[in-house]
């Protein structure tokens, strides 16, 4: 007999979760760059960024407000290799202010054109998109901040998806709870693996994907993930893919129905959890449709 | 005294009782333009169809699923009986078979239906027949059966009013048979432990031992149990698996008093989406489930795959 305590002081966990990762091979580039050691994040974003030059792109570093910790940033770069892209201007440095001017107060979407713009000009100037390394940790310092740039988050991860746009968010554990953090994760596709309890981003061939185990314990996450998703007007049909959902429960899927109900749209769920389905039908769910996914 | 729908029983020894005990219920229901619902097997089924001039009239239910479990044939009888009364029937009446051992099935979980359906469905215009095999039927069920309905006909007579029948909210259900499993070594057992880590290990030492499909339910039953213990329980929560070729035996433990309502998982507790169905959800899917109180605590007991 194998005897565990689950109890958080101990450190135990059986939730094995896949290790971050600091650079990608994906096509929806968004990554969680949790980190709690600057040197470590600045690190993580010269991989995240070299890449991008590997792929053509216009890579820019945009650091925090002037701090002891971001002011050797350009050291860092140059020693990572990128003294040539900086001179010739495949690689920048920029500021939270001068790349969110937003930040005051126009509101997500506005933020979106702001990067939306700047990609076409990276295209236009001949590069093959932009790709972004940014340190964010204070554009979500307080409750009411967070809950604008989430909203961001998931408006500028729909862009990602179909766009020549890729972008590492740098979130500080030092200065966020795990609360914060957790909000912030389950936003992107990638990164942040031990703060996602489940993943809400966009999907390439689905408007959604959602991924992870969305249950109690992660219940009001998940509704306040749901509360700050718009839909685009006249939409009426939500394509799920949730063919990386790993378990599912009512209340995620009441939370679902809610959610569509709200905004009236149909949502369509494809997931390989017949468990979804079993649900659906027992909670009689007039917004939600499951299909099961061989 | 709760509850008001008549919810009747009675006990037969050969076809010719059976046949003067349920052909009364069912033709005056008819003549009476009820809607009438039998969820009998087929044998019995095909001896009603016999005796009725007009069995076109009676709603049959051929699938067994409706039987499943108690919660699921609450809430389908519910429906059945919800689309008739949308219909136009002034009323509806039901019948069908319990499963017990007489009968080839197992009564675990069913003595709380019996006593429930005294109840659950009051905003309903239904009544009930429970008919039982007199010769096939267990001490322990014919007590269960006493206990739960408050008039019992016999072929020979008018049907007597039951003084043994006890009110829901006072019934006191058939104590969970031990399981053999139970008596063999755990495999593992979790302390505290959140839903996703429940199931997690279910999950790792069920894989290859019963199906996805029942580890799949599994996993629900345990995540909502963990869930409840966590959010209305008392800590130490403790989750021990037995694992068998077969079979899966989870308990689900917490120091405090358990759900006092006795209906608890046998209907929905909520009509939102949102919260409060864990139980009631748990109940619809294809386990053996025992809600089991003890001076040490509450635990659910949860079985997947097949029973012993």
């Amino acid at each position: 007999m194998v005897v565990v305590d689950c109890a958080p002081s101990t450190g135990v966990s059986l939730c094995a979760e896949e290790p971050s990762v600091t650079g990608t091979k994906f096509v929806h580039d968004h990554v969680c760059g949790v980190y709690d050691h600057a040197d470590g994040f600045v690190a993580r974003a010269a991989a995240f960024l070299a890449e991008g030059l590997d792929m053509g792109n216009q890579v820019c570093y945009i650091r925090a407000h002037d701090t002891d910790e971001s002011a050797d940033v350009l050291g860092i770069l140059r020693d990572a290799g990128f003294t040539e892209a900086l001179d010739s201007g495949a690689a920048r440095v920029d500021s939270l202010g001068t790349s969110y001017p937003t930040a005051s107060g126009q509101g997500p979407a506005a933020q979106v054109q702001v990067y939306a713009a700047a990609t076409q000009a990276a295209l236009r100037q001949g590069y093959t998109g932009l790709r972004v390394a940014a340190e964010v940790t204070d554009l979500v310092s307080t409750p009411s901040r967070l809950d604008a740039f989430a909203r961001y988050e998931i408006l500028i991860d729909r862009y990602i998806a179909h766009g020549p746009f890729s972008a590492m968010c740098g979130y500080d554990r030092r200065r966020l709870d795990d609360h914060a953090i957790s909000q912030l994760a389950c936003l992107h596709p990638i990164g942040g693996d031990d703060a996602a309890p489940f993943r809400w981003h966009a999907g390439r061939r689905a408007d959604v994907r959602l991924s992870g185990e969305p249950d109690s314990a992660c219940r009001e996450l998940f509704v306040r993930v749901l509360d700050r998703t718009t839909i685009e007007l006249g939409k009426q049909q939500l394509i799920i893919d949730a063919t990386g959902l790993k378990f599912v429960d009512h209340r995620a899927m009441g939370a679902l129905e809610d959610f569509a109900a709200a905004r009236r749209v149909h949502v369509l769920m494809y997931t390989r959890l017949r468990t979804a389905a079993r649900i659906r039908e027992l909670l009689d769910l007039k917004y939600v449709a499951v299909e099961v996914a061989q | 005294m709760s509850g008001g729908q008549p919810h009747e029983a009675g006990f037969y020894t050969c076809d010719d009782e059976f046949r003067t005990l349920i052909l009364p219920f069912v033709e005056d229901g008819l003549t009476g333009g009820e809607a009438v619902i039998i969820g009998y097997d087929e044998r019995k089924s095909d001896l009603l169809r016999s005796w009725l001039d007009d069995p076109s009239a009676v709603t049959f239910i051929a699938d067994r699923e409706l039987y499943a479990t108690p919660a699921r044939a609450i809430a389908g009888y519910r429906r059945l009986a919800e689309n008739h009364v949308r219909a136009g029937a002034i009323g509806v009446r039901i019948a069908g078979d319990v499963p017990h051992a007489g009968n080839g099935g197992r009564f675990n979980g069913w003595d709380r239906y019996e006593s429930a359906v005294n109840t659950v469905w009051d905003d309903l215009p239904m009544r009930s027949m429970c008919l039982y095999d007199a010769t096939t039927v267990s001490a322990t069920v014919r007590d269960v059966v006493e206990r739960t309905h408050r008039r019992v006909h016999t072929p020979a007579g008018a049907p007597r009013t039951n003084n043994r029948y006890q009110d829901p909210a006072e019934f006191t259900g058939v104590p969970a048979e031990p399981d053999p499993l139970e008596t063999t070594p755990l495999h593992i057992e979790l302390h505290d432990p959140t839903p996703a880590q429940a199931r997690h290990a279910m999950a790792r030492s069920g894989q290859g031992f019963v199906t996805d499909t029942i580890l799949g339910e599994l996993g629900i039953g345990l995540s909502e149990a963990v869930s409840n213990a966590i959010i209305h329980g008392r800590p130490p929560v403790t989750v021990r698996i037995w694992i068998h070729p077969g079979r899966v035996l989870i308990h689900i433990h917490d120091s405090g008093n358990g759900p006092t309502d006795h209906l608890a998982g046998l209907i929905p507790t909520t009509r939102t989406k949102s919260g409060g169905l864990g139980l009631w959800v748990t109940h619809q899917l294809d386990l053996d489930i025992n809600l089991i109180h003890s001076s040490g605590g509450f635990t659910v007991r949860l079985r997947g795959g097949r029973l012993p």
